[in-house]
């Protein structure tokens, strides 16, 4: 099983955009909104004083956008990826509102969640984009599973480095080759409003099995005796109790 | 996934079966709920280059339905290795840019313009032609010029030189008259040869590099992988810069002299080298005609002196020093803004001087690079070809812009923007006494705001044609998708016009493919350049005179000497003097016309996502980044002047005032300031607009061409 | 035997109760995760039956067309047949109605011989022409119903591309509030069902939702006030 996985070498990253620009026009996304970014971070050991962190979507294990998605329209999948099916997102925006790494945005055009998606969508099987495009090579995309890979020689010669927003449990596979600054992002939030949804929907759960439960008992006890035909036999010993009071009076 | 079947794989599977397929199809486009983007034709893929830069990155693109894409860098390209960088993309942009003026217009006399049809056009400009030719017959030569560079092809630039000579002039400005004037100038004396000596890949056969305040990473960001490469091959690189950039990423040590000073740095250089003995005396003479003259013309520019107006420190000097001295093979890349400088002549002489005493020009991994090295040539001897020698002296921008002031001047074909050049108020001021201003352009701007006649342009990929680059090679695109409206290439309007004047001499070429044939049937360094070979690579390097024939690269002393006539170089020159003579740049605030008012050093550069001050600031992708007129000022400086952050100012010279914002970082040095030189008055957007850096840059001259670096400047505070 | 629905009503009745079912199924079968209260399963085969998209654009669909054919309905019976039955459902007599929902359950779980052992009288207080508990689910399913359409067309139309699109933050309300209204349907329905249609005795009212008439005696028994306003009304 093929396990993709983004590795970024930030310490050559030098903040051309490339990486931006390739990905906007490859995958058809408005100038202003991004699947991907470098971050930028004032640093006094950098030798132009600030530090370049080229992210995007971690695509991480157990993502919380994937949890938070109330229609099932995002998936992890088995090969890595995190995917989005545009075609059931009505763009309610709650994976944009889970996403601790503010990968997602809902795109203009299309009204629904957008993100880094390997290039899948675009051009099927190439390379992607910013990896394509970049001068100093500091992206690495590739399957971790196959040796031979760039991925996996990178992996295994180097050390992977995992940013993680502060409190928010992420579990990123994009990884950074030996170390990166910042090594911490602030703290993101990894809940939506639809979080409700959760206990909301075990409650249904409960009380639909409980109502269905009991009435399928009622449905057995009347099977058994009728309500009905005990209404017509207490009417009965009523009559009969009437009619023996009657004959008594006649007595 | 092609792992067989997960648990919901099956079930789908069978509920499906179930259904009796009865699964419902994906319905036609629903615009609400669930959108997907329509699929569109099929996808071709197509090769092409990069407008802009020298680097000439070529690329596949995606075509669909008549539209691009998307471009990928082509990874089969040697010198780009498939990168790519941001200002190259905006192509995608400005060829459906909304604010592209698609059909032809002419300016009347009230400001307003007229539509007129592409035909008109060619007639009108060729009636003008016409008329000089009458009037003037063989003197009307320097009646007509143009300026360079044209858009999108090789053949655009013979037709119109072409063009110009059905009217005997020979008057086409050069695209690096304010760019790179001075040092290949100064090379072509020097060397032989007008551009760098080796090649960007003889790197990684260098010790040592000196970028010598050539900020690669920022204006040629596809290089980058050749600094990485030669660190990788051990190459120890060194960069002069006062500004820390984003090459200051990738250089081994940096050194921060003052900006204008760095002909002091070289010449205490060359002193120490020859106080501590570290050349070979032989190898020197034999590229030094005048070698005496170098101990006395150095001997005042002593350790001391160089700390003094460089302001770096006596160690750092020496360090610098002395790892040119260690050093058995080095390449010196020289930056466009040492060229920008009044005393970039004497700089540029003196590093050059250092390189011949080290002898670090002969031979691998040693040479010159300057960033606008390759221009094949062979266009001239193709056009001499139809038209016969013409040995009419060239006019440079001066006299050129003098010529215009005079009323000298008919017809000026301005192509390239005029705000490239100092007092760019100025000589906005002289192209308004052309009578006759023809602009092949794109949007609305500052150009067409002069120009009489407004012709739409052609971007690259709507044409075909070869385009070079900095290590003289050549790429070919064919033409990718069809141009909007009346846009046309410029050998297409240049053809027929020059046609329309000249049809016996002037050659009938259907297509730039017609043309280049003739180049490679006609032009013997263009032999082995064939269509077939260009459409079958990424790039051909030329000269390539024989079909079939290996490129040749690396330095261009293959023959172990110099190419100037005597295979020497000098110290004393007949027409600059020696190098003795330096001097702070014109209008610095340490020079002797220095004013006390304006005690700040102006330095100006591009941004690594613009094109200079025109195209890419119609662009969308690039405004992005983009944050207006800025300066940038050292902390101290800031605090002396009691600026802080997002201050507005005034940005004043002796000739005017921009407004800026201002940005306060240690990446320039205290006393300088910083301030980009791409944006724009007339750009839609307002990230990119502002007036024009060179509106308020005074014109000064230094023999060779209009120079604007290091004036002196104030800000103050709004 | 006596008229108890119009024929538009029983039409409305069952257009009403396939469209729902299909809907609650399928809108079930579109929630992920944690949000699916059925479980796993369930959305798959709803989804191996449609498609991805399918499942969707059906739901949609369905509920589109539910919402036009009541719309309709409203336009052209609202007078006649919706503002009455309004009327009728929303007339509580709140102390009488909470005794005849417990006194029908004890009816039914226990039957009415141990409800008299346990010394209450299992004599249900008399009924209009709804019982308490149809009337209150009716309302429910009135609130429910308007809920459902209004999120429902936010959702399926103001979403998107849509040139009416809405914000992210009324869409996840919108989802929530749709979910709260199913869910509620969800289990109201089911006691709906049983009670109409399977619970003794109501073989004459579930047969006149077909034939639209019931027996004088059935509705002298179950439906004594409106029995007795229409023995007074002639």
């Amino acid at each position: 099983m093929a396990r993709y996985v983004m590795l970024i070498d930030s310490g050559v990253c030098m903040n051309c955009k490339a990486c931006v620009v390739a990905c906007q026009q490859r995958n058809h996304v408005p100038y202003g909104l991004s699947r991907n970014w470098v971050r930028e971070t004032d640093s006094a050991s950098s030798p132009c004083g600030a530090a370049f962190q080229p992210g995007a979507c971690m695509h991480c294990d157990d993502p919380s956008c994937v949890r938070a998605c109330p229609t099932g329209a995002t998936w992890k999948n088995r090969d890595g990826a995190v995917e989005i099916d545009r075609s059931r997102c009505i763009g309610c925006g709650s994976c944009i509102d889970a996403c601790p790494y503010h990968a997602r945005f809902r795109h203009p055009l299309t009204g629904t969640a957008d993100k880094c998606d390997y290039c899948r969508g675009s051009t099927p099987g190439q390379t992607p984009a910013c990896v394509a495009v970049c001068p100093t090579h500091c992206r690495i995309f590739g399957d971790a599973d196959d040796p031979a890979s760039d991925a996996a020689k990178a992996l295994a010669s180097r050390k992977a480095v995992h940013v993680i927003p502060a409190g928010s449990g992420a579990r990123p596979t994009l990884a950074y080759l030996d170390a990166t600054t910042p090594a911490e992002l602030p703290a993101g939030s990894t809940g939506s409003r639809l979080d409700a949804m959760r206990p909301l929907a075990r409650g249904v759960k409960w009380t639909g099995g409980l109502v269905l439960a009991a009435l399928a008992g009622t449905f057995v006890r009347q099977l058994v005796k009728s309500s009905e035909k005990e209404d017509e036999e207490l009417e009965r010993e009523r009559r009969n109790a009437e009619g023996g009071r009657d004959k008594e009076d006649k007595a | 996934m092609p792992d067989g079947y997960s648990r919901r794989n099956f079930l789908k599977l069978s509920a499906a079966l179930l259904a009796g397929g009865a699964a419902i199809a994906s319905p036609g486009k629903a615009r609400a709920i669930g959108y997907v983007p329509p699929q569109g034709g099929p996808v071709t893929e197509s090769k092409g280059y990069c407008p802009f830069c020298q680097v000439r990155c070529t690329y596949t693109a995606r075509v669909q339905d008549g539209k691009i894409l998307s471009v990928t860098g082509d990874a089969g390209n040697y010198w780009t290795g498939g990168a790519m960088c941001p200002k190259g993309m905006s192509i995608l942009e400005l060829m459906d840019s909304p604010f592209r003026i698609t059909e032809p217009m002419f300016h009347e006399a009230d400001g307003s313009w007229r539509r007129i049809s592409y035909e008109e056009a060619v007639a009108m400009t060729a009636e003008r032609l016409k008329a000089v030719r009458d009037k003037y017959g063989d003197k009307g030569g320097n009646r007509v010029a143009l300026t360079m560079p044209l858009w999108d092809c090789l053949e655009s630039e013979i037709a119109a030189l072409m063009t110009l000579r059905t009217v005997g002039s020979v008057q086409a400005m050069p695209p690096g008259e304010t760019c790179v004037s001075t040092a290949s100038n100064m090379l072509g004396l020097m060397l032989g040869v007008n551009s760098g000596s080796t090649q960007v890949d003889e790197l990684l056969k260098a010790e040592t590099v000196v970028l010598w305040g050539a900020n690669v990473n920022d204006l040629y960001p596809p290089y980058t992988r050749w600094l990485k490469a030669a660190r990788e091959h051990g190459a120890r690189i060194l960069y002069i810069d006062p500004r820390r950039t984003r090459t200051s990423l990738w250089c081994d040590r940096q050194f921060r002299p003052q900006p204008g000073t760095d002909g002091v740095l070289a010449l205490g250089a060359i002193r120490w080298v020859l106080e501590q003995g570290a050349y070979d005396e032989e190898r020197a003479r034999f590229q030094i005609e005048d070698f005496e003259n170098l101990a006395p013309q150095t001997e005042k520019f002593t350790l001391e002196r160089v700390a003094e107006v460089t302001k770096l420190s006596q160690e750092e000097i020496l360090s610098f020093y002395q790892a040119l001295a260690e050093s058995r093979r080095t390449i010196v890349w020289l930056g466009g803004s040492l060229s920008r400088q009044t005393n970039g002549i004497t700089t540029a002489r003196t590093i050059i001087l250092l390189q011949a005493l080290r002898d670090n020009l002969i031979g691998e991994g040693k040479g010159m690079l300057t960033f606008q090295s390759g221009k094949p040539g062979g266009g001239e001897e193709l056009v001499d070809h139809f038209f016969g020698e013409n040995k009419t002296p060239k006019m440079n921008f001066r006299r050129l812009r003098m010529t215009m002031e005079k009323k000298n001047l008919d017809v000026l074909f301005l192509n390239s923007s005029y705000r490239r050049n100092p007092d760019a108020l100025g000589v906005r001021k002289a192209i308004e006494k052309v009578p006759f201003v023809v602009h092949m352009g794109f949007f609305l701007d500052e150009e067409s705001e002069v120009s009489t006649l407004f012709i739409p342009a052609a971007f690259g990929p709507e044409s075909q044609g070869c385009g070079y680059g900095n290590e003289n090679q050549v790429a070919w695109r064919e033409k990718l998708v069809q141009a909007p409206g009346s846009c046309v290439p410029a050998w297409q309007f240049y053809r027929d016009v020059g046609r329309r004047l000249d049809p016996e001499r002037y050659p009938d070429f259907k297509d730039p493919e017609a043309l280049c044939r003739m180049l490679q049937q006609l032009v013997p360094s263009w032999k082995g350049l064939s269509v077939e070979r260009m459409r079958a690579s990424s790039t051909v390097t030329w000269p390539l005179f024989e079909e079939g024939a290996g490129e040749r690269t690396g330095t261009v002393f293959s023959e172990g000497k110099l190419l100037t006539p005597t295979g020497k170089m000098t110290v004393a020159d007949r027409v600059f003097g020696g190098i003795d003579r330096w001097d702070y740049p014109k209008g610095h605030p340490a020079a002797r016309d220095g004013k006390k008012e304006f005690p700040l050093i102006l330095t100006q550069g591009k941004q690594l996502w613009h094109w200079q001050q025109t195209l890419t600031n119609f662009a969308r992708s690039m405004a992005q980044f983009s944050n207006g007129r800025f300066v940038q000022v050292n902390p101290r400086t800031a605090e002396e002047l009691g600026l802080v952050q997002n201050d507005k100012v005034m940005l004043e010279t002796v000739k005017g005032g921009l407004e800026c914002w201002v940005d306060i970082t240690e990446n320039v040095l205290p006393g300088a300031v910083f301030t980009p030189a791409n944006c724009c008055r007339t750009t839609p957007l307002a990230e990119n607009r502002s007036d024009s850096i060179c509106d308020i840059l005074p014109n000064y001259w230094d023999r060779i061409s209009a120079q604007h670096n290091c004036t002196g400047c104030r800000l103050r505070k709004l | 035997m006596i008229r108890r629905h119009s024929r538009s009503a029983i039409f409305m009745h069952w257009f009403n109760a396939v469209c729902w079912i299909f809907l609650l199924f399928s809108g079930f079968a579109l929630l992920a995760g944690d949000m699916q209260p059925v479980g796993r399963w369930w959305e798959e085969c709803w989804q191996g039956l449609f498609g991805d998209r399918g499942l969707l654009v059906a739901h949609l669909a369905v509920g589109t067309l539910w919402v036009a054919v009541y719309a309709l309905y409203l336009v052209v019976f609202g007078r006649r047949e919706a503002l009455p039955f309004l009327r009728e459902v929303t007339s509580f007599d709140v102390k009488s109605d909470m005794l005849w929902c417990a006194k029908k359950g004890l009816w039914l779980v226990l039957g009415p011989k141990q409800t008299r052992k346990l010394g209450i009288d299992p004599a249900l207080p008399p009924q209009g022409f709804y019982n308490a508990g149809q009337r209150l689910v009716a309302v429910l399913a009135v609130l429910s119903s308007a809920g459902l359409a209004v999120t429902g067309l936010v959702m399926g139309f103001c979403s998107g591309a849509s040139e009416w699109a809405v914000s992210e933050s009324v869409l996840q309300w919108c989802i929530f509030a749709h979910f709260c209204c199913a869910g509620l349907m969800a289990i109201f329905l089911p006691v709906h069902i049983y009670m109409a249609a399977l619970a003794p005795g109501e073989g004459p009212a579930l047969r006149s939702m077909f034939t639209g008439f019931v027996p004088e005696s059935h509705a002298e028994h179950h439906n004594p006030l409106w029995y007795a306003a229409l023995k007074k009304n002639g």
